[in-house]
């Protein structure tokens, strides 16, 4: 359709900004039912016991509906549904039998009339335990003598990953250097502000169960939940309303909703369960957490030669969802970034731990190959005493290599990853940054400047690739474009927001379309029984394939518009222009009121019999390719030499999305991953005492933390799909952690310093500094 | 996050209040803003049987300013003041304490009297109170009581209020006002709690030494306290002297009891309080010199 200017690229406020600004968002736990009850877990505080769980007691309190311990419910073990060949998974209890394995495990629920008595009578559930012995590390599970997580799995080993094309001891020959080092990207705590909620309700006169959840993935998980509980799918609905933050925990199926739909049925009553803050902690799943060997061949230019990375993960006690295939497929592939290095050679052993299960968190494996590729070029750069931007480009795929196959499997198809560089560069004035660093050094202060490049694959994807990895899940995503009567539109959407602002960037693909105004248009998701099936949201990709399959379904319904309104004006469909209001005859001063058609179109009316009812057209979207978003970040930092503490003095952030939908969502999509990206590289971390419990008050960011944040857009379009669009959700948090860590040791190079464990706490950064004199003095 | 059952009451009058809290005795807490008690309560740390409020007290919010002090009552929110006009003028300290303690929801909701009595490791206010010399007021099973804060401070979380006493005001004498008053803090950097807070309230001789020092310390400490060796050895002393002063402050930190954890060990949090007394009064010495 002819239009005014295109709404795509339109900073428009959010239109769900109303709602969560003034506190009138519906999340789960808003809900209430009638007869609603509601279930409260009891969890171990051990890491590895034998348990005997006695819930008389609890039976016995005020309130009290039924209390199951793990012997009373015949429950199957909630399984992974990325299971990487090769890998021996371990799905989670959904309460534990005889054994915990790890601190929050639950044991028990109790199911009450109110949350207050069942929490009161979760206190007087009995549980013995008797502890054994637990490992925690990833590299201490996997030594010869450690505990056993699993009884039949004397290893620890949950799975073993290989990529590359091997040459490294032969390129190292050749190399005039070979440097190894040691990086540790800790695990932390996802801590989306609203935690996970489920309320469930069978209602026994229709056979239906209806789960509402906070949740990213609405129908995958109506599949997964009907396998493991052996319910039809058509009677199995799915309610995910308005999610506080998911962060990609929010996308695997929990113990806890297996356990409460399978409760409300034996009750014939809606049990609700909102995890509290300390739960969250240690019942959802964890992020990151890997110990990476490197060994790099270089040549004396900082031509990386050959790269070997041997890696152990920790996947906590058993496997999460996608638990396999993030520490190893997503890291692994990304490892080599936007460098062509010939000879790669990666190795990842993933073990069994007494620790919360560890899955995707914001960038799902490539923020530690990012971490990886990006240390490594630093390293290279300070110990070869070059520019660190200079063997950036020195390594960079040229676009004459372009596409580009890496050596661990990854294609690089497009990117201007050197004029991205280059641009950040100027930006930041890098000339000047590195005089006022040399000007700062000589008065005694710490400055620093780092650099972090990243690519990542996004807009998840091929169903054909994902089997190939034993990931099972579509790739595809579902619109229903709907225009009404009275010419106001609805999407359906596979989607699911879970903040972005889909009801606002959805809106505005479908109304250059329609050609009306997203205003005029509602989004529709997170319900399996009002939207086709769907896959959800992860992976960067609602824009991309979600977006995608919306405007092809629009285009399709504005077809379906303009062929009515031709045959009302008797014009032929090509000659019909539509300005918002009328639909026009070119040339012709005949035309049709917009509301006409629509209205037309629903009753039919002095419509011939061959031009079918309605205006509403679904698409299931299934890309042929995956986009590949690139961005390059740069960091500078100052560090108090007496305090340790780090100041981020600026943060700019180039990144490649191609066509940006909102660029004010997108920015703010940006300044989200970046947030957490400096969370993790400067005071995140789930610490654990020596018994295996998280610390009760982990650090997250917050605005008043948060340096003020330096952003662009550059546009190179993507063919991958139609509306040229690449994943934005996760570069922030890719970029940010190296470009912080980067920066630091940039700053404190020359004292000796050279390596640094995230998160930079000011203690830490002290010792490296007292370390790092006392080398140099000595 | 939901307490263990309690019995709520909310008097209209003092007497009332003191009445409920006697009879209660230690199985009784006082409400005033929550801004600990709410989170002791959802967290089950704490689990009294009667939880009197006394928010519908009337004139418990009153702040007074009289002849030679100040008079602030145990309802009288952190935001209300932050901004009094006499406090601002005379204890400016106080709003320096407001802009580094918590948010301003927080503040909005809690008071100055309930900070002093639950004494917080990282009790920015009864730092910032104990180099005031802040006495406190109120009520009890024997009658009304007066108590120097420095007295009534026993340890973290620690009073020595008895069973049943209510706490209703705070008083301040009004400083000589060429006093300087500084309060500087070392936050977590996400949390925001204290790692290392300093209260100082010096007067300088016009040749830029120290006349008189009141310092007090939170966060790293295990209990918010005044520095009453470091006060001594540093009247007389020009602070501007760095080396000096580093000494006097590492020999005064000597033997205090610490706090640490995951974050800032105890021996960090001490290393962190030096520098941060050092510069405090390196600072406020160039800018009353």
């Amino acid at each position: 359709m002819n239009k005014i200017s295109p709404w795509k690229g339109r900073a428009l406020p959010r239109f769900e900004d109303a709602r969560f600004l003034t506190g009138r968002g519906r999340y789960v736990d808003d809900i209430v039912l009638p007869n609603q009850l509601y279930g409260a877990f009891v969890r171990s505080a051990h890491a590895h016991a034998h348990v005997q769980v006695s819930v008389s007691s609890a039976l016995a309190m005020p309130g009290v509906v039924a209390a199951y311990s793990g012997s009373d419910l015949a429950l199957p073990d909630v399984a992974p549904n990325w299971i990487v060949p090769g890998t021996k998974p371990k799905g989670r209890p959904a309460l534990a039998r005889s054994l915990v394995r790890h601190v929050g495990e639950s044991v028990a629920v109790v199911v009450a009339e109110s949350a207050a008595a069942a929490t009161d009578a979760a206190e007087r559930v009995e549980v013995r335990y008797d502890p054994l012995p637990h490992v925690l590390d990833q590299e201490a599970a996997l030594a010869a003598d450690a505990p056993l997580v699993h009884a039949d799995l004397p290893d620890n080993q949950a799975t073993l990953f290989r990529v590359g094309n091997g040459g490294f001891d032969e390129a190292a020959k050749t190399a005039d250097h070979a440097i190894s080092f040691v990086l540790r990207n800790r695990r932390v705590v996802p801590y989306p502000i609203e935690s996970r909620a489920v309320n469930a309700d069978f209602e026994a006169a229709s056979g239906r169960l209806t789960l509402y959840i906070s949740q990213q993935i609405p129908h995958m998980l109506r599949r997964m939940l009907a396998a493991a509980l052996q319910f039809p799918e058509h009677k199995l609905r799915i309610v995910s309303p308005d999610v506080g933050g998911g962060f990609g925990p929010k996308m695997h199926f929990y113990p806890e909703e297996l356990v409460l739909s399978h409760v409300t049925q034996r009750l014939g009553r809606p049990v609700k369960w909102t995890e509290t803050r300390r739960e969250n902690m240690v019942a959802t799943t964890h992020g990151r957490d890997h110990v990476m060997k490197i060994n790099v061949a270089v040549r004396r230019d900082g031509t990386i030669l050959a790269l070997r990375i041997n890696s152990t993960a920790n996947v906590g006690a058993y496997l999460s969802s996608m638990g396999s295939g993030v520490p190893t497929v997503n890291v692994a592939l990304f490892t080599l970034g936007i460098y062509a290095i010939p000879h790669a050679e990666v190795l990842i052993r993933c073990a069994y731990t007494h620790t919360t299960p560890v899955d995707a968190y914001r960038g799902a494996g490539r923020p530690e190959a990012a971490f990886v590729i990006e240390r490594t070029i630093d390293r290279v750069a300070h110990e070869l005493r070059l520019d660190p931007a200079e063997v950036r480009l020195r390594n960079m795929v040229r676009p004459d290599q372009l596409p580009y196959r890496q050596p661990v499997g990854s294609v690089l198809d497009s990117g201007q990853y050197a004029v991205a560089l280059r641009r950040a560069m100027q930006r930041v004035e890098y000339a000047n940054l590195r005089r006022q660093q040399k000007d700062a050094r000589s008065a005694g202060r710490l400055m620093g400047i780092g650099i972090a490049t990243y690519t990542h694959s996004c807009g998840m994807g091929m169903a054909e690739r994902l089997v190939r990895v034993g990931f099972d899940r579509g790739g595809f995503e579902s619109a229903t474009v709907r225009v009404h009567a009275d010419g106001s539109a609805t999407i359906l959407s596979g989607s699911h927001s879970h903040g972005q602002g889909h009801a606002t960037t959805f809106a505005q693909i479908a109304a250059d379309e329609l050609g009306i105004a997203p205003q005029n248009i509602e989004v529709i998701q997170g319900d399996t029984d009002a939207v086709p099936m769907g896959t959800g949201t992860f992976n960067s990709r609602s824009v991309a394939v979600g977006g995608s399959a919306i405007k092809i379904a629009a285009a399709r319904v504005a077809r379906r518009m303009r062929r009515i309104a031709a045959f009302l004006v008797q014009a032929e469909p090509e000659r019909i222009t539509f300005d918002g209001a009328r639909f026009r005859v070119a040339e012709s001063d005949a035309s049709v009121a917009y509301a006409d058609v629509t209205r037309a179109a629903w009753t039919g009316q002095n419509l011939p019999r061959d031009m079918e009812i309605g205006l509403e057209e679904t698409e299931f979207h299934h890309p042929t390719a995956m986009s590949s978003p690139y961005g390059a970040h740069v960091a500078v930092v100052e560090i108090d030499k007496e305090t340790g503490e780090v100041a981020v003095l600026r943060y700019f952030a180039l990144e490649d999305c191609g066509h940006v939908i909102n660029p004010l969502l997108a920015r703010g999509q940006l300044h989200g991953g970046i947030a957490q990206g400096l969370g993790q590289a400067l005071y995140e971390g789930a610490f654990y005492d020596a018994n295996g419990a998280p610390t009760d008050n982990p650090p997250i960011p917050r605005f008043d933390t948060t340096p003020n944040l330096e952003t662009e857009f550059m546009t190179t379009p993507t063919n991958t799909n139609p509306l040229g669009a690449k994943g934005i959700g996760e570069g922030g948090a890719i970029g940010a952690p190296p470009a912080i860590v980067n920066a630091v040791i940039d700053a404190l190079w020359h004292l000796g310093v050279r390596s640094l464990d995230m998160p930079l706490i000011p203690e830490r950064v002290l010792a490296a500094i007292r370390a790092g004199e006392g080398q140099v003095h000595a | 996050m939901i307490p263990a059952p309690f019995d709520y009451v909310r008097p209209n009058s003092l007497a009332e209040a003191a009445e409920l809290a006697a009879s209660a005795s230690d199985s009784g807490v006082i409400l005033a803003g929550g801004q600990s008690l709410l989170t002791d309560l959802k967290q089950r740390r704490k689990r009294p049987r009667l939880v009197i409020d006394i928010g519908a007290i009337p004139g418990l919010d009153a702040i007074e300013v009289r002849q030679d002090s100040i008079r602030i009552g145990a309802m009288a929110r952190q935001a209300d003041i932050a901004r009094h006009s006499a406090i601002v003028r005379h204890l400016p300290l106080l709003p320096q304490v407001a802009a580094v303690a918590a948010d301003p929801m927080v503040r909005r909701r809690a008071t100055l009297v309930g900070a002093l009595c639950e004494v917080e490791p990282g009790g920015d206010w009864v730092a910032a109170s104990l180099a005031l010399d802040a006495t406190v007021v109120g009520a009890g099973p024997s009658g009304d009581w007066e108590m120097q804060l420095c007295n009534l401070v026993r340890g973290p979380k620690r009073t020595a209020l008895h069973p049943g006493a209510i706490a209703t005001a705070v008083i301040f004498r009004l400083p000589e006002p060429r006093r300087a008053m500084r309060y500087t803090k070392a936050k977590h950097a996400a949390i925001g709690w204290s790692i290392a807070s300093v209260a100082a309230v010096v007067d300088f001789s016009s040749d830029g030494r120290l006349s008189s020092a009141a310092i007090a310390v939170a966060g790293a400490t295990a209990t918010p306290q005044r520095l009453p060796s470091l006060e001594a050895a540093l009247v007389g002393k020009l602070p501007v002297d760095e080396v000096q002063t580093a000494q006097e402050v590492e020999r005064a930190l000597k033997g205090l009891t610490l706090q640490g954890d995951y974050y800032a060990s105890e021996r960090y949090r001490c290393a962190r309080l030096a520098v941060l007394i050092r510069r405090t009064l390196i600072d406020l010495a160039r800018l009353t010199s």
